[in-house]
């Protein structure tokens, strides 16, 4: 559904486009087409880590181990296993409130749903080819550390 | 070049010995490389096009207006419209951030519109609601724009470039 809207917005902007001026949309297709080319090599990067990752992290594993609460040390893992992997929304939301009824504290699930969107370990390749390395460093790093916190407070705030 | 493909011929090694070692779990992983590169190659092309037409007619003034350095609080507030309006996995975001940038927006916003990509997708949010509870949604969302928004503040200050990839030949 999304890859349909995707393209027919691609189709009508370039029907639209090119009626108004060949000249510029023959050159937003080579600017396209360039980054396009340049994002590939960190993308397959990012295919191929993804692979190896759910190999040892699948939503199987991750509901068998963060489930039993292990305080602060259960939160921190959640972290790091949120950082790392990279789940779509409508898998890991399920599993959060699956880890939640299995008995992991509040603190625990916001810790990992909050880093698994915030922060991209996998994503970073690309992030850092497209964004730079300095701000994908600073970006992730820092929005690592908001998790932390925001887990503390929802921890505080919903017990 | 070379060091580009550098990681790529790392992940090759990697699955060769996750191949000989472990083939099951070998094949798994193929399986998802599969389908996730599957997305990928459907999803971009679009996505640059896209870019492309917007990097070609909007004008830079109407980005650094709304989203430059003096757009304010008003800037921050399209910023989060913007990605959470956008749908899509998250790589989708940096090409875009990046016409953004090209265009004239301020580290902040991109930090925010980042930010709110990747965890305020109001779609997404209503499945939060549905497994994690109305309250645990709204609290976890807002604090997370919060945290985006002083994430950006602190990047600002401490002058963390955004180094964009490819200038595009200049068009205009």
């Amino acid at each position: 559904m999304y890859t349909v809207i995707l393209y027919t917005l691609a189709v009508v902007g370039v029907i639209f486009s090119s009626r108004a001026s060949k000249e510029k949309t023959r050159k937003a297709l080579i600017i396209g087409g360039k980054s396009l080319l340049n994002m590939l090599p960190p993308m397959l990067t990012l295919v191929g880590v993804i692979g190896i990752i759910m190999v040892f992290l699948t939503p199987e594993w991750i509901a068998a181990h963060l489930g039993k609460e292990a305080g602060p040390i259960g939160t921190l893992i959640a972290a790091l296993v949120g950082a790392i992997t990279l789940i779509p929304g409508f898998v890991a939301y399920p599993l959060a409130g699956s880890l939640y009824q299995a008995g992991a504290s509040v603190m625990t699930v916001a810790a990992f749903i909050t880093t698994l969107t915030m922060v991209g370990f996998v994503t970073a390749p690309v992030e850092s080819q497209q964004l730079g390395k300095r701000f994908t460093l600073w970006r992730n790093g820092l929005s690592f550390l908001s998790a932390l916190v925001i887990a503390y407070v929802m921890g505080v705030l919903l017990p | 070049m070379k060091k580009k493909l550098r990681p790529l011929l790392l992940l090759a090694v990697a699955y060769g010995i996750l191949a000989i070692t472990m083939p099951v779990e070998g094949l798994r992983a193929l399986g998802t490389v599969g389908r996730y590169f599957k997305e990928v190659a459907f999803i971009l092309p679009p996505v640059f096009v896209l870019m492309g037409l917007l990097d070609a007619w909007v004008p830079k003034e109407t980005v650094e207006l709304h989203l430059g350095h003096t757009s304010g609080l008003r800037g921050i507030l399209l910023s989060i419209v913007l990605g959470s309006a956008a749908a899509g996995p998250i790589y989708v975001a940096f090409p875009v951030a990046v016409t953004l940038v090209r265009k004239g927006t301020r580290v902040l916003n991109i930090v925010v519109f980042l930010t709110a990509w990747a965890a305020a997708h109001l779609p997404m949010i209503i499945v939060e609601m549905r497994f994690l509870g109305l309250t645990f949604a709204l609290i976890r969302t807002g604090l997370t724009l919060i945290m985006g928004v002083t994430i950006g503040v602190i990047m600002e200050r401490m002058a963390v470039p955004i180094e964009v990839a490819d200038e595009p030949a200049q068009v205009n």
